[in-house]
């Protein structure tokens, strides 16, 4: 059975039979694609403990008549403070969401596989708070990477630039079918488009400049910033034409506790 | 033009029930479906009997979860065991595991399940209100969280450990480590670096 080998990061692992696993991998040579794993969930198997998702590991592939088969792990990082923090991996969860859906199998992308490796990275060190953004960092920047940039910084009805320093009192708009700003006089005509302040779409067109990788440093209001998550979900959602399933739980993760 | 060949209406009928099992696909669903044919007609009603009995008798304890026939389930109603420690537990199977071992005298709550945000599974999908309830009421003083030692597992028992602490319960997490019969070499560098974490003195 021919070999070959690939750097990857695992999004998801699913069990099947007995012992078994199929994970889904994003790798840098071959794109996204699905392994199987035999024996992995054995106590006793050299597998194992290396599959744990959002691990970014080296693999040794053998071509399967269906699927690949998984010969060999070394892992380069297994992230452990992602899996430390209750937080820190439900955001993982929802960029491994993100990469797996928006990515078809087998097509090579080397700037989003850098792009989830940096963002785990990222995640790694985050406390709660910057965890979100970059999380949402990730968001925007795998949508300009797959050419569903949003224009966040000025209307994309009539051009007109955001007002500096956050427009006290002006309700602006967010408009997930146009992809981008729309300003008080443009926001009427769009039934669809979700209100929000000005501030929070500077933030939008902030987080597209910030580079992947580095800290963030942005200060933002609570409602401001449940705001901005539901704004680039309600983006990436218009794209994928479904739901995304992470965001749904992390909400529910930070109503502690839960309704008895 | 031939016709297609196909099975009698009643055995074409078994053979596509018994395929929606788990790992049975139709070749070996043809297979179990021959031999049920060659079974003595008692046996074949035994087994019948046996798959409707325990589909109607068997349900979750309301207290701990478990599978059981009575309900409360046995080890809930026992006098002989500990009720002030209770292992928290994914599924029921992890129940019979842990009672393997005859180590654990306490009482079980079994969760149905983990969190897994990739499988759209938050905390109010699992039965974590009764286990809040349960410590609320008194009797229980600590809480072994045994979720499987992965993503979805360690969510979870860290979600327990927020939970639980603030109702005064002692919440502990069961070891991290190699497998006895193992060998180092080929362990992974997580248990093996867990393993050292959880080192202790000989």
């Amino acid at each position: 059975m021919p070999v070959f080998k690939a750097e990857g990061v695992i999004l998801r692992r699913q069990t099947i039979g007995e012992a078994d696993r199929v994970l889904t991998l994003l790798t840098r040579e071959h794109g996204k694609l699905r392994a199987a794993a035999r024996g992995s969930r054995r106590v006793t198997s050299r597998l194992g403990g290396r599959l744990e998702p959002y691990t970014r590991a080296r693999f040794l592939l053998a071509r399967g008549r269906t699927l690949d088969v998984i010969a060999q792990v070394e892992v380069v990082d297994a992230f452990a403070g992602i899996r430390a923090d209750l937080m820190r991996s439900a955001y993982a969860a929802y960029v491994a969401e993100l990469a797996d859906r928006f990515l078809p199998e087998r097509d090579r992308h080397e700037d989003v596989f850098a792009l989830v490796c940096a963002t785990l990275g990222a995640l790694d060190l985050a406390g709660e708070d910057e965890a979100e953004l970059v999380t949402l960092r990730f968001a925007l920047h795998l949508a300009s990477a797959l050419g569903y940039r949003p224009r966040a910084g000025e209307c994309v009805g009539c051009g007109r630039p955001l007002p500096r320093g956050g427009g006290p009192g002006e309700r602006w708009a967010f408009s997930p079918a146009l992809g981008g700003a729309l300003c008080p006089g443009c926001a009427g005509r769009n039934q669809e488009a979700v209100r929000t302040a000005p501030g929070v779409l500077a933030m939008v067109a902030h987080l597209l400049r910030a580079p992947s990788g580095q800290p963030i440093r942005l200060r933002i209001p609570r409602e401001q910033r449940a705001d901005l998550a539901r704004l680039v979900q309600a983006h990436l959602e218009y794209r994928l034409e479904g739901r995304l399933r992470a965001p749904a739980v992390i909400e529910r993760l930070r109503a502690l506790p839960p309704p008895a | 033009m031939p016709v297609m060949f196909s099975y009698a209406p009643p055995l074409a009928r078994l053979i596509e029930e018994l395929s929606k099992l788990p790992s049975v696909g139709p070749k070996t669903a043809q297979r179990l479906a021959f031999h049920m044919l060659s079974m003595s007609s008692a046996d074949a009603e035994a087994l019948a009997a046996a798959i409707l009995e325990a589909k109607s008798r068997i349900r979750n304890c309301s207290v701990c979860g478990n599978i059981t026939e009575t309900d409360p389930c046995r080890i809930c109603t026992s006098a002989e065991r500990d009720r002030s420690v209770v292992c928290v537990v994914e599924n029921a199977r992890d129940v019979a595991a842990m009672e393997r071992t005859r180590e654990f005298t306490g009482l079980y709550h079994v969760l149905q399940g983990a969190i897994s945000p990739l499988d759209g599974i938050g905390p109010d999908d699992l039965r974590i209100a009764e286990l809040l309830r349960r410590v609320a009421a008194g009797d229980v003083r600590e809480v072994i969280v045994a979720t499987n030692p992965r993503v979805e597992g360690e969510a979870t028992a860290l979600y327990l450990s927020k939970v639980l602490k603030p109702l005064g319960v002692r919440v502990t997490r069961i070891a991290h480590g190699l497998p006895v019969g193992g060998d180092l070499e080929y362990a992974d560098e997580v248990t093996l670096a867990r393993a050292l974490e959880g080192r202790r003195e000989l």
